[in-house]
């Protein structure tokens, strides 16, 4: 039995804003690309694609892979900070919007977006705080790659699983 | 006798199902979720190779995702979630609704419920896939199951997945077993034995009685009732004579299921079509008020001894559940007691006609002079290849070796009947209209 009108609206429209994510996120540093790197592009909007339909949407690894491209295409192109900053909330969106479960109606669409928030607010916030501290002009740094790092391994270990906590209280 | 056409719901010591079952706290192994995962590897890597190509610029990239990391709750992760499952009604015919109802009354972020219904099982209303999203306190999901096979089985399995935080829990609901009764085909009580019950029953016997249809004309004796006469003979010979009637007799019927076999796609193997037919005829007869008993031959010899009622309907489904279990052993049908194969009984056995060992309970019936009408389930032949020419030979001696199996029955006198699935068992049953079926030696 196949879902109804409302729930393949939604599935739709939530695919159609990954795909446009996706599309640029890979498109967005191809200008700074040139000779065979831009062979990446292709790659990149094949695995974008494959990420969204068919028997490959079910490979959790084709969307980071996709992603991946995106960073390599980034880490090649060495775009502007401003390009940058875009790249890095456009393949956060990408990867957010990715792992919408199907089969969710209209309203549960909105409601799954809706607390989808807080991680773009963060991520928008922590970006924006990163250009800043980029634009103004210091000499390089190894401090500043270590700090990264550490920030990278900080933010894993807070998310990663621990111990088992209380069930908590219905809301 | 007339009753009521038959319900699951009116079978035996049948209880209304509940409709939702207390929830159960099921043991949940919490696991990373793949958000986690595809965050923290384009971390990673956005890292790696910021310190490849020296440019630290390129933290920018990984910025969002690490924020959106450190942001996501680790959720609460309990030990044990508050999950259940459950079918209802637990009893139903083929071809009926069960509803499924999944419920997880443990506060979660997102809960994916899946259900996968089982072989010969159609889903009949809802996504085989459902999602509730945070925001409701018990999240439920709803789907409706046409089971097409008979039988006491899962209807269908529940996969669970819910999320909360970065962390994700996986569980396998299973619905208590339903009891999926056959289907009766629309068929009458047509196949009697020569020798009827002297039981007052709703066959015409041959012989004299109190019955409706015209038996013959004799003399009139004292105590014939005068409507009886039969005026035109009388006004003819010169002396009354009356009209006699036929005796109404029931008539005592066995059914015997052939388990050796058991061939085709689920739902519609030989042994499915045995069941239903056995549950078409048990319901003709008990309507017409005669006694019905059933044996199956397979496995362990199982029989019930003829027994008049609906309930007695339901006491043979109950025990053509159990006929599915394989065995290498010969039925010794002498271990059937006089009570559950009595005297002058018809027995009518569906068979695919394809074991040996059911051959020889034929043969034993014969022998011990049972009025027997054999009804062949088997509906589908080998199959063959188009192009192989030796494919389709042995397909045709195969139909030859049915087609003599059959003919060395009817000679020995056993009538052979032929039923599909598509046709009701009335007209499988036309070649023996009229006739009686007599036991021969």
């Amino acid at each position: 039995m196949s879902a109804g009108p409302r729930t393949r609206r939604a599935v739709v429209l939530l695919r159609a804003a990954t795909g446009c994510l996706g599309a640029g996120m890979i498109i967005l540093p191809a200008p700074e690309l040139s000779g065979r790197a831009l062979v990446l592009v292709l790659a990149g909007l094949l695995l974008v694609a494959a990420s969204l339909a068919g028997p490959s949407a079910r490979w959790r690894t084709v969307g980071t892979l996709a992603a991946a491209v995106a960073v390599l295409e980034s880490a090649l192109g060495r775009p502007a900070l401003a390009v940058l900053a875009g790249e890095g909330l456009l393949i956060l969106g990408y990867l957010l919007l990715v792992d919408a479960p199907g089969a969710m109606p209209g309203a549960g669409a909105a409601r799954w977006l809706w607390y989808q928030l807080p991680a773009v607010f963060w991520g928008t916030l922590t970006t924006a705080t990163v250009l800043v501290v980029l634009a103004v002009p210091v000499p390089v740094s190894a401090w500043l790659l270590v700090a990264g790092a550490g920030a990278a391994v900080a933010a894993i270990v807070i998310a990663l699983p621990r111990r088992p906590g209380q069930p908590r209280q219905p809301r | 006798m007339t009753e009521g056409p038959l319900t699951a719901r009116g079978a035996p010591d049948t209880e209304p199902a509940p409709a939702t079952a207390p929830p159960a706290w099921q043991p949940a192994v919490w696991q990373s979720t793949p958000r986690l995962r595809r965050l923290a590897t384009i971390a990673v890597a956005v890292a790696l190779a910021a310190v490849l190509t020296r440019h630290a610029s390129l933290l920018l990239l990984g910025a969002p995702a690490l924020a959106a990391l450190a942001a996501a709750g680790r959720g609460t992760r309990p030990q044990a979630l508050d999950a259940a499952v459950t079918a209802a009604p637990s009893r139903c015919f083929e071809g009926e609704d069960v509803e499924v109802t999944a419920t997880l009354a443990t506060p979660m972020d997102e809960v994916t419920f899946q259900i996968e219904p089982g072989p010969a099982v159609e889903l009949a209303e809802g996504a085989a896939t459902q999602v509730v999203v945070a925001g409701q306190p018990t999240a439920r999901a709803r789907w409706v199951l046409r089971p097409h096979a008979w039988g006491r089985y899962l209807v269908a399995g529940v996969t669970v997945r819910c999320t909360d935080g970065m962390g994700q829990a996986s569980l396998v609901l299973r619905p208590e077993l339903v009891e999926v009764f056959p289907h009766p085909p629309p068929t009458r009580a047509t196949l009697l034995p020569a020798d009827l019950l002297r039981r007052i029953g709703e066959h015409t016997a041959a012989a004299p009685g109190a019955g409706i249809e015209f038996f013959g004309i004799r003399g009139y004796q004292p105590g014939d009732r005068l409507r009886d006469l039969n005026w035109a003979v009388t006004s003819r010979l010169g002396q009354p004579h009356v009209n006699q009637r036929a005796a109404l007799r029931a008539a005592d019927l066995v059914i015997m299921i052939d388990a050796f076999s058991d061939i085709g796609p689920p739902g519609d193997t030989t042994l499915d079509l045995a069941v239903r037919g056995a549950a078409g005829l048990a319901t003709a007869y008990l309507r017409a008020g005669d006694r019905v008993g059933v044996v199956i031959l397979g496995g362990v010899l199982n029989w019930l001894a003829p027994s008049p009622g609906n309930r007695q309907f339901f006491r043979i489904v109950e025990m053509a559940f159990g006929v599915r279990f394989p065995s290498e052993a010969t039925p010794d049908l002498d271990r059937v007691p006089r009570s559950a194969l009595p005297p002058r009984a018809l027995v009518v056995l569906f068979s695919p006609l394809l074991d040996r060992r059911a051959l020889n309970a034929v043969t034993d019936l014969r022998q011990r002079g049972v009025p027997l009408v054999i009804v062949d389930v088997l509906t589908r032949e080998p199959p063959a290849e188009q192009r192989q020419p030796l494919s389709q030979l042995a397909v045709r001696l195969w139909r030859l070796d049915r087609g003599a199996l059959r003919a060395s029955l009817t000679g020995l006198g056993v009538p052979v009947l032929t039923w599909d699935s598509g046709t009701g068992l009335e007209g499988a049953q036309a070649s023996l209209r009229g006739r009686r079926v007599r036991a021969v030696r």
